[in-house]
C-alpha cells in the first residue's frame, strides 16, 4: 500500500502487514498432494457427462484420501499379525499360540485412530471377516473392500449415496489377508521388550517391530513408540497396535493406533453385505489406487 | 490429457500458501487445496488454461473466501469476533504476536462480510500482487473497474476493522471494569 493509503486505511494497512508476516505450516503434505493427484487423474479419465456436483467431487476426493489411509491401516493390522506369524526372534514360543489363534480367528473389530502431521486425528471403526474389510468413519461414510475380488463400496448414509468401485490391480496386490501378509513379511523383525500389567490386572506382552513391510513404500518407523504391539498374555491375541512412521519425500509424520480389539466377535447379519441398500442412489465409483 | 501430477506438484505450494494465508489452519487449507484443484479440473474441461499460477491463485482465493463466509456465516456484525484472543490491558504490554493474530482474525471476518467480488479483487491484488490488468483478465473485468472495486474493498474493510476495533475495545473495557470490581471486592 502507498503511504497515502496507509494513512487513509491504517487498520487495514496493519492487518495486511500482519497477515503477510504470519508463519505458515509447511505444506501441502505429500499425502495431500498424492490423494489430490490420484483423484484428479481418476476424474480426468471419466467423460464430462459423468462429473458430479462440485461438493460431491470434493467429498469423493476427501474420501479417497481417507480410504487410502484406511486401507493402509487395515493392512497394517493384518501385517502386524503376519509379522508375528513369521517372527523367529525372542518371543516366538509365546507367539505360537497367538499364531494359532489368529489363524483360527473368524474376524476382528477394532478402532483406528490416524493422525497425519498436524491434522486433527481421525477415528474410524474397522472390522474384517471372510476377506471383507468394513470401515466406518464417525457415521459419515462406510467403506467396504473385498480383498479377493477387489470390489469396493462406499456408502454415505446422510446423502443416501452409494459408490461402488473396483480396486486397481496394484491395490489388490496389497496384502489384505493374513496369507498374503505372510509372504510379505519374511524379513520383518519383532522382539518382546516388556510385559506390563494394566489397571484391571490384565497382563500384556509388548513387542517392538523394527521395520515396515515393503508395500508401505518409503515409510519408515519413527517417533518415540515406533511400531509396537501389545498382546494379551492370557488370550495371546493383539489388544493394541501403535505405529509412528514417516512417509513420502517430505517425511510426513503419520501416527496410527489400533485399539479396542475384539477377536472373533459376532457380527450382525448383513454387516459385510456389499449390496447397495434400498433407497440409495448409485454413483459411478473410482478406481482405488494403493496408498503411497 | 492434463498432467495433473506435474501441475499439483509444481503449483501445490503456491495453492497451499494462498489457502493458508486466508484460512490459517491446516484442515481448512487442505479442503481448500483440493477444492481449488477440482475447480481447475472443471475449468480445464471448458478452456485451455494458459497461465496456471494466476488461475490457481484466483481459484484458491475464491474457494478460501467461500470457506471464510461459511465459517463466519452466523456471526453478526456487532458480535465480538469468534476465537479472538482478548488482550489483557492490565498486562505490561500485549505481545505483538497476539496483536497480529487478533487483527488477522479481524481481517478474515471482514473479508467474509464484504461483497464477494470486492474481496476477491482485494486478495488477488494485495496478497497475490497481481496487477489490475492481471486481475481483470482473471475475473473477466475491465482494468479500471478493478481499480474501483479495489478501492471500495479497502474502504469497506477499513470501516469494518475500525468498527470491530471499537467493538473489541468495548468488550475489553467491560472485562476490565469487571476485573477492577472483582479486584476491589477481593481486596475488601
Amino acid at each position: 500500500m502507498t503511504d497515502h493509503e496507509q494513512n487513509e486505511f491504517p487498520e487495514l494497512s496493519r492487518a495486511i502487514t500482519a497477515i503477510n508476516s504470519q508463519s505458515f505450516t509447511d505444506g501441502p503434505t505429500s499425502d495431500l498432494v498424492t490423494s489430490t493427484v490420484e483423484a484428479l487423474q481418476a476424474n480426468d479419465k471419466s467423460v464430462a457427462s459423468t462429473l458430479k456436483q462440485p461438493v460431491n467431487r470434493r467429498e469423493k476426493m476427501i474420501r479417497l484420501a481417507k480410504y487410502g489411509t484406511l486401507g493402509t491401516a487395515a493392512s497394517i493390522a493384518l501385517v502386524v499379525v503376519g509379522s508375528m506369524l513369521l517372527s523367529g526372534l525372542p518371543g516366538q514360543n509365546a507367539f505360537a499360540q497367538v499364531i494359532q489363534n489368529v489363524r483360527e480367528a473368524t474376524g476382528a473389530k477394532y478402532t483406528v485412530t490416524q493422525k497425519l502431521g498436524k491434522q486433527p486425528a481421525m477415528t474410524s471403526e474397522s472390522c474384517f471377516s471372510d476377506g471383507i474389510i468394513r470401515t466406518e468413519v464417525a457415521g459419515h461414510i462406510i467403506v467396504f473392500a473385498n480383498a479377493q475380488t477387489g470390489e469396493t463400496l462406499q456408502l454415505i448414509p446422510a446423502q443416501k449415496l452409494a459408490i461402488p468401485g473396483k480396486s486397481g490391480e496394484k491395490a489388490l496386490a496389497q496384502p489384505l489377508s493374513v496369507a498374503d501378509v505372510m509372504k510379505e513379511m519374511t524379513e520383518d523383525h519383532g522382539e518382546l521388550i516388556e510385559t506390563i500389567t494394566e489397571d484391571d490386572g490384565t497382563k500384556l506382552d509388548v513387542y517392538r517391530v523394527s521395520q515396515l513391510p515393503s508395500f508401505m513404500g518409503n515409510g519408515k518407523v519413527s517417533g518415540k513408540d515406533g511400531f509396537k504391539v501389545w498382546v494379551d498374555s492370557a488370550t495371546k491375541l493383539p489388544t493394541r497396535i501403535k505405529v509412528d512412521m514417516t512417509m513420502g519425500p517430505a517425511n510426513s509424520v503419520v501416527e496410527l493406533e489400533f485399539s479396542d480389539f475384539q477377536w472373533n466377535p459376532t457380527f450382525p447379519p448383513g454387516h459385510f453385505d456389499m449390496t447397495v441398500p434400498d433407497g440409495y442412489k448409485v454413483k459411478e465409483g473410482l478406481e482405488i489406487t494403493p496408498a503411497k | 490429457m492434463t498432467d495433473w501430477s506435474n501441475i499439483v506438484r509444481q503449483h501445490g505450494p503456491l495453492v497451499w500458501k494462498t489457502a493458508y494465508r486466508l484460512l490459517s489452519n491446516d484442515a481448512d487449507a487442505s479442503d481448500c487445496f483440493q477444492d481449488a484443484f477440482v475447480s481447475a479440473l472443471e475449468l480445464s474441461r471448458k478452456e485451455a488454461i494458459r497461465h496456471w499460477p494466476a488461475t490457481l491463485k484466483r481459484l484458491t482465493t475464491a474457494r478460501a473466501l467461500e470457506q471464510l463466509r461459511r465459517r463466519y456465516r452466523h456471526a453478526s456484525r456487532n458480535e465480538a469476533l469468534p476465537d479472538m484472543p482478548l488482550v489483557d490491558n492490565q498486562a505490561s504490554k500485549p505481545s505483538q504476536g497476539v496483536a497480529d493474530a487478533e487483527i488477522v482474525d479481524q481481517l478474515h471476518v471482514a473479508l467474509s462480510r464484504i461483497d464477494a467480488i470486492q474481496a476477491e479483487v482485494f486478495c488477488l491484488s494485495v496478497f497475490d500482487e497481481l496487477s489490475n490488468r492481471e486481475v481483470a483478465d482473471q475475473l473477466d473485468l475491465k482494468a479500471n473497474h478493478v481499480g474501483v472495486l479495489l478501492h471500495r474493498a479497502k474502504k469497506n474493510l477499513q470501516d469494518l476493522l475500525e468498527g470491530q476495533s471499537e467493538s473489541t475495545a468495548d468488550v475489553r473495557s467491560d472485562e476490565n471494569r469487571q476485573r477492577t470490581v472483582r479486584s476491589r471486592e477481593e481486596t475488601q
